[in-house]
């Protein structure tokens, strides 16, 4: 690891990863909905993750669990629509099954698509959802999205080392929607239009709401639920503007709005 | 594939190419065998092994479409039928104006389309099962098929809504057409969901009124729906309207013979005074005063169909460019309204007014005064049956403000002439403007089944002339076969 450097995969991805954010949220403004896809080999993916695990005492291994912990914040904190497509040949598992919790919507083939022969897509568990990568309010990402019920966990907990298929992930609560690949391209399609097409500051406060369940934390409050709310909504001219929704809500006109995100 | 031709190599007869849209084949081959429980647990009851004289549509060509055989009606070809596609067909009003009609569900309309359709299919079934008893008691056998016509179109419209729904909304749009099948007409839990299409048809002085007046709101919607900026759903539309100028028909005509029936025995029997009720019953016929509170009442209850007068659901759509107003493309106007007016009838300080609001969130009230004229001009139709009859009396729609249960009249009583009255008022003289029991009671002991060909009710009088052309004694249905 240490001869690897920079090189070392999972410090490598984050800093890729890290760039990648901040120039869209810098650069593109218009961009109103990330997508997040992977591609690899799932059994490599668990392998690092269990050597995170297992050399957490080691000062790079620590470091580079809290770079992680970071990266996955800011993409938190990224006020455009998060999405994550679990395709055949991706790898979310453990680390990277981070961002399918991060996403505003998740979506998981069910079995292959027409024409192409790559298996089935899984999702896998590991140690690393169930603690080293807690969001600004304290919790992790499932047990944020597990606030209804916690013992939701227990039985994520109970599948970690388990491939699981579309159909028991979104069993166990893990994505948003199971499709298979009949209903795959149209529905993708339309929920990416749907989203595009609403207020971006409406949307950066009602993802928020639902990024952020439960508790609030100092830092929470100043980067989280409150902070889009009070910045980005109450006072923003797509809401209270001339011809912002506020405005014209009643009149059946459309509310012309600002698509830049910050 | 000819568009103009219907393809009944498959199961279901269609010229969308379902041949070749696997998917769509296999969710509406699913959907099929639920759709057939429906037909025979809530269908017409009776008569399933009956043939009947019906017309079929192979073609979408409006010169000739429909071909005219004895069929079963469980064997009834029910299809797919798209009008054909307009070329370079643009949106023809609202926010996206000119630009060309959408062929894929936009994501950004995709909630509201996929209301408004399930809205439209809602209707179609639920009539069907309110007319469900009906065939018992046919005054013949011609409006017995014309009832089952009128049926398994409305059946074969339900198919329609449920193919755009499974082509275009998958997963949710499959649970909507499963639904579709599920709630039923009057149920306490699970009911249809607009008002009217959970009233009994009990009669079918009921039925007639139903297809004039009840009908022809849909035939408004429809028209509405027909100048849809999403393609899909205005060629359905343009060609369900060409099915349903039928049912107006039953409607129209169905009246015009019970009028004239009653027109015709006063005369035999010398009687001039419209109101002499009791004497008029005892010939058999139905008299002028009772069949105007039935039509108040079929009027009355097809009003609340167009919603609130003033709209922000019509307005989203309007500006959406999902649901036009009825002849959108022959209307001399921007077709944004972006600031023009219509005046709309209200209560302002306890008075009936009329205040101009803006065009856009006004748009129901529209479509409902278009819809006013229309039901007008049929009428005009039977007032000439009975002026000629030498008859003093002329039948004619409520104020829009009588009986409504929708809208800005809702919480207040008025007269059919549009006077306001309290609630007093209202309970001592309701039952001279709406059907009382003893008045249903009346037609329902006049609704004795006539089975012979050629033959009629006491109630009714024969048809000018036959479905396709057909002679007076041509057995329509053959009920024992």
């Amino acid at each position: 690891m240490i001869a690897q450097g920079a090189a070392f995969w999972p410090l490598q991805v984050a800093r890729e990863l890290d760039d990648a954010i901040l120039h869209l949220r810098i650069n593109e403004l218009e961009i109103a909905m990330l997508v997040f896809k992977s591609h690899g080999d799932r059994a490599n993916v668990v392998s690092y993750d269990a050597f995170l695990e297992a050399n957490k005492a080691h000062w790079l291994v620590n470091e580079v669990r809290h770079y992680w912990k970071r990266v996955l914040k800011r993409i938190d904190v990224t006020s455009r629509t998060l999405v994550t497509l679990v395709e055949p040949g991706s790898c979310f598992v453990g680390t990277l099954a981070e961002l399918v919790f991060a996403a505003d919507r998740s979506y998981m083939l069910i079995g292959q698509k027409q024409g192409d022969n790559r298996p089935p897509p899984a999702i896998e568990l590991t140690a690393m959802n169930f603690g080293p990568y807690p969001m600004s309010h304290g919790l992790t990402r499932l047990q944020s999205r597990f606030q209804a019920d916690p013992s939701d966990i227990e039985r994520a907990q109970g599948s970690i080392g388990k491939a699981l298929d579309a159909e028991e992930a979104e069993e166990l609560g893990l994505v948003t929607f199971a499709l298979d690949d009949i209903d795959w391209d149209d529905e993708v399609r339309v929920f990416f239009e749907e989203r595009t097409s609403f207020s971006p500051d409406g949307l950066t406060g009602m993802e928020a709401n639902l990024r952020f369940v439960g508790p609030e934390t100092m830092e929470s409050k100043i980067f989280s639920r409150l902070t889009a709310w009070q910045n980005w909504i109450f006072q923003r001219p797509n809401a209270v503007g001339e011809d912002g929704a506020l405005r014209r809500y009643g009149t059946g006109q459309k509310a012309q709005f600002d698509m830049t995100r910050v | 594939m000819n568009i103009m031709n219907v393809d009944y190599s498959t199961k279901i007869p269609n010229n969308v190419n379902l041949a070749e849209d696997r998917q769509v084949l296999k969710a509406l081959e699913g959907w099929h065998p639920g759709y057939m429980d429906w037909w025979s647990d809530m269908g017409p009851d009776g008569f399933q092994e009956s043939l009947v004289y019906l017309r079929t549509a192979y073609s979408v060509d409006p010169r000739g479409w429909a071909k005219f055989d004895y069929v079963r009606m469980p064997e009834y070809r029910w299809g797919i039928l798209l009008a054909p596609q307009e070329e370079n067909r643009v949106i023809p009003f609202g926010e996206d104006y000119g630009k060309p009609a959408w062929q894929e569900v936009p994501g950004e309309h995709r909630a509201m389309l996929r209301r408004l359709i399930v809205i439209q299919g809602d209707t179609e079934p639920a009539s069907v099962e309110q007319q469900r008893h009906l065939g018992k008691t046919a005054p013949s056998l011609y409006d017995m098929r014309n009832l089952f016509q009128v049926n398994v179109e409305e059946g074969r419209h339900l198919w329609a809504m449920v193919y755009l729904l499974q082509k275009y909304f998958g997963r949710d749009g499959r649970e909507e057409a499963d639904d579709l099948l599920r709630r039923r007409s009057g149920d306490a839990d699970s009911p249809r969901m607009l008002g009217a299409f959970n009233e009994a048809t009990p009669d079918w002085l009921s039925f007639f009124m139903f297809t004039y007046f009840t009908d022809r709101d849909g035939k408004m919607q429809l028209h509405s729906l027909a100048q849809s900026g999403f393609d899909p759903l205005s060629r359905t539309c343009r060609f369900m309207l060409t099915e349903e100028a039928h049912h107006m028909f039953v409607g129209e005509t169905g009246i015009t013979r019970v009028v004239q029936r009653t027109c015709d025995a006063m005369k035999e029997a010398g009687i001039t005074d419209p109101n002499d009720i009791a004497r008029i019953r005892a010939l058999g016929v139905i008299d002028l005063p009772t069949i105007q509170k039935k039509l108040n009442l079929h009027y009355s209850l097809s009003l609340d169909l167009f919603g609130s007068e003033v709209s922000t659901n019509a307005a989203n759509a309007f500006n959406a460019g999902i649901k036009g107003r009825y002849k959108e493309t022959t209307i001399d106007d921007d077709h944004q309204l972006k600031s023009s007016t219509y005046p709309v009838m209200k209560m302002v300080d306890g008075q009936i007014k009329m205040v101009d609001e803006p065009a856009l969130t006004a748009l129901n009230m529209r479509l409902r005064d278009d819809y006013t004229q229309d039901c007008v001009k049929g009428m005009l139709r039977w007032n000439k049956v009975i002026s000629t009859a030498g008859i003093d009396y002329k039948l004619a729609v409520p104020n829009t403000a009588f009986h409504r249960q929708i809208g800005e009249f809702k919480d207040v009583h008025a007269t059919p002439d549009g006077l306001l009255i309290d609630d007093a008022t209202w309970a001592k003289r309701k039952n001279d403007w709406l059907p009382s029991t003893a008045d249903g009671d009346f037609i329902a002991s006049l609704m004795k089944p006539v089975t012979e060909p050629g033959q009629f009710a006491s109630w009714i009088s024969p048809p000018k002339v036959g479905i396709d052309n057909k002679p007076g004694d041509f057995e329509y249905v053959r009920i024992e076969s």
